[in-house]
């Protein structure tokens, strides 16, 4: 256990390392000079020239990152060229809004998933299965900003039940927790799709197994049978596929915070894109890349407890 | 496997001939669309704003008095071009290093997989989101962003079914006989591994039109006044309360689409491989 946890927290800092790469290239590669763009068109060249030396943009572009990574290991991220603000901090104010969020739906998806999947493969090829066959299909091609603004004209305006953008209050309290529940489903629901498909493939798979066999002629009680015996068995599969999705679900963040207003470091991100704020740009893109990293680090735990003959090593 | 056998196999399934009509419907739009638009896509027309859906204008119309309906046919062009043409580079890259890695192993295959996962930790609107939006929108920088993201888990998935098909007796004696290593990935490891692919991107093209679409709603994708689907919605966003018809029947369209290309790919999957037992 030991060895594992000093292993994955090197590859962690590689990952790290190969993503803020990715992503400062990526920028710097783009067309366009971003002093020009920041100071705008009327601006004379030689304040151009000062912001480019300011920033290191007059330095070839490996030195650029070098100057970059020396200052990221000792916790600068630099400052936001918009606001000012240390990067740090401003990604320090979102990054819990996007947790609460990401979480929130994660526990949607998981819940209805495990749900419908059992239900369609205790019952399979039943009218229940195909339903929900169907119906995960059908959640795998919802365009989600779409399916967010739907929720909105539903439930927000037509019906006034819920409130439609911002977070209300600070996270835990009740308005709060009314402002999450549109962004959750928006966000939780369309992941459902392929989730399903997974548990109803691995109950499907266990429900064959001798042990369940057994525990059936034991003469346990069904339901006993289903949950106890059967599910926690088909739910190393599922683990690993939540691994898999964790980069999807923050990603598709982005677009439900945008959808909603919900002020996490999507929003920050969108509009640090359009302004150009290159420093906030990378530091909001090592933000999500340490939770997903994170996360993933918390589903490789979970599938060593979750199965017992898995020695993490 | 006869074609026969597939016809037979894809015949049964009735979602899946669905899906097929559909995505055919969608080819004639793209091909045909221009005329068979009832008015002109980007043509502004102050005489009727936001009117709601009547016989004259099904979908009803836009803040500027365009047709919806017309957008949303012309919009097909963008997400065919910009799926399928993600899709076909991200398949070519992907099986390409995909074959390297799973025939090779060794080096060669740490360092692709390396990449690969580091690829995979990101999440893929983030990485989009940068690369579509400093490059500064358009189809073409949408193709290059969601191709950057993409690669990564065809290749890995291609590399799965190249370790799994080498170790096979034909590949063995392959080599035994003194086959040249092209020829073993051209002859033998190729052809085992190219039904997979095809229904691995046959489910990557509907991913590939929601997803472009939600880079053009976010505002870095397909740039406005281009009737994209994704800008046809965010144009309709602000007049979501009243003008509802703006943001809904775009998105209602892309759903079908995407749902008749997930039936298929589903469909494909199930004929092309009749041995493995729905699920």
């Amino acid at each position: 256990m030991f060895s594992f946890l000093i292993r994955r927290s090197i590859s962690m800092v590689f990952i790290l390392i190969g993503v803020s790469i990715i992503v400062f290239f990526a920028m710097r590669l783009a067309p366009g000079d971003p002093a020009r763009q920041i100071l705008g068109p009327l601006a004379s060249q030689e304040k151009v020239e000062e912001l480019r030396h300011e920033l290191a943009l007059d330095k070839p572009l490996w030195i650029q990152y070098g100057i970059w990574f020396k200052n990221a290991v000792q916790g600068d991220l630099g400052k936001s060229i918009a606001s000012k603000a240390p990067t740090l901090e401003l990604v320090g104010e979102r990054i819990v809004n996007t947790i609460e969020l990401t979480m929130a739906a994660f526990i949607i998806t998981l819940t209805l998933a495990i749900a419908s999947g059992v239900i369609s493969a205790v019952k399979q090829y039943s009218i229940v299965d195909n339903i929900v066959t169907l119906f995960s299909l059908f959640w795998l091609s919802m365009p989600r900003f779409w399916l967010g603004l739907m929720f909105m004209l539903l439930f927000a305006t037509r019906i006034s039940w819920l409130p439609i953008s911002g977070m209300g209050g600070p996270i835990g309290t009740w308005d709060n927790l009314l402002h999450l529940i549109l962004p959750a489903l928006t966000l939780g629901l369309p992941r459902m799709g392929s989730l399903t498909r997974i548990v109803r493939s691995s109950m499907l798979n266990v429900l064959k197994q001798d042990y369940v066999i057994y525990a059936r002629s034991k003469g346990l009680k069904e339901s006993r049978v289903i949950l106890k015996h059967a599910l926690r068995n088909a739910l190393n599969p599922v683990i690993t596929m939540l691994g898999l999705q964790i980069p999807w679900l923050f990603g598709g963040s982005v677009i439900v915070e945008t959808v909603f207003s919900w002020p996490g470091m999507g929003r920050l991100l969108t509009s640090a894109i359009f302004e150009r704020d290159y420093p906030l740009i990378q530091a909001v893109a090592i933000g999500y890349t340490l939770i997903v990293v994170f996360a993933n680090y918390l589903a490789d735990i979970s599938y060593a407890i979750a199965d017992p003959r898995i020695r993490l090593e | 496997m006869s074609f026969k056998l597939f016809l037979k196999v894809f015949r049964k399934n009735r979602l899946a001939i669905l899906g097929a009509v559909i995505v055919f419907i969608f080819f004639i739009l793209v091909i045909f669309g221009q005329w068979l638009a009832p008015y002109n896509p980007v043509k502004q027309n102050y005489t009727s704003i936001l009117k709601p859906p009547t016989r004259d204008h099904l979908f009803g119309t836009d803040h500027l008095g365009r047709d919806v309906l017309s957008r949303v046919i012309a919009g097909a062009r963008y997400s065919f071009l910009i799926g399928f043409g993600v899709v076909f580079i991200e398949g070519l890259i992907g099986t390409i290093l995909g074959l390297i890695a799973g025939f090779y192993g060794g080096f060669i295959d740490r360092i692709i997989m390396r990449l690969v996962d580091t690829m995979l930790s990101i999440p893929p609107m983030v990485l989009a989101l940068v690369i579509a939006g400093t490059f500064g929108g358009g189809i073409l920088p949408v193709i290059l962003a969601m191709t950057v993201i993409s690669w990564a888990h065809f290749t890995r998935l291609v590399r799965g079914e190249v370790l799994s098909v080498r170790e096979s007796l034909y590949v063995e004696s392959a080599k035994a006989i003194g086959a040249m290593n092209y020829k073993i990935i051209k002859d033998h490891l190729l052809p085992n591994i190219i039904s997979t692919t095809i229904v691995f991107s046959t489910l990557e093209i509907p991913w590939a039109i929601l997803f472009s679409a939600g880079l053009s709603f976010l505002g870095v994708g397909v740039q406005p006044p281009a009737p994209e689907w994704g800008n046809i919605i965010a144009d309709g966003r602000n007049y979501l309360t009243n003008q509802w018809w703006i943001a809904t029947f775009p998105g209602l369209v892309l759903m079908v689409i995407v749902l008749s290309f997930n039936f298929l790919g589903d469909g494909l999957r199930d004929a092309l491989d009749p041995k493995q037992v729905k699920d």
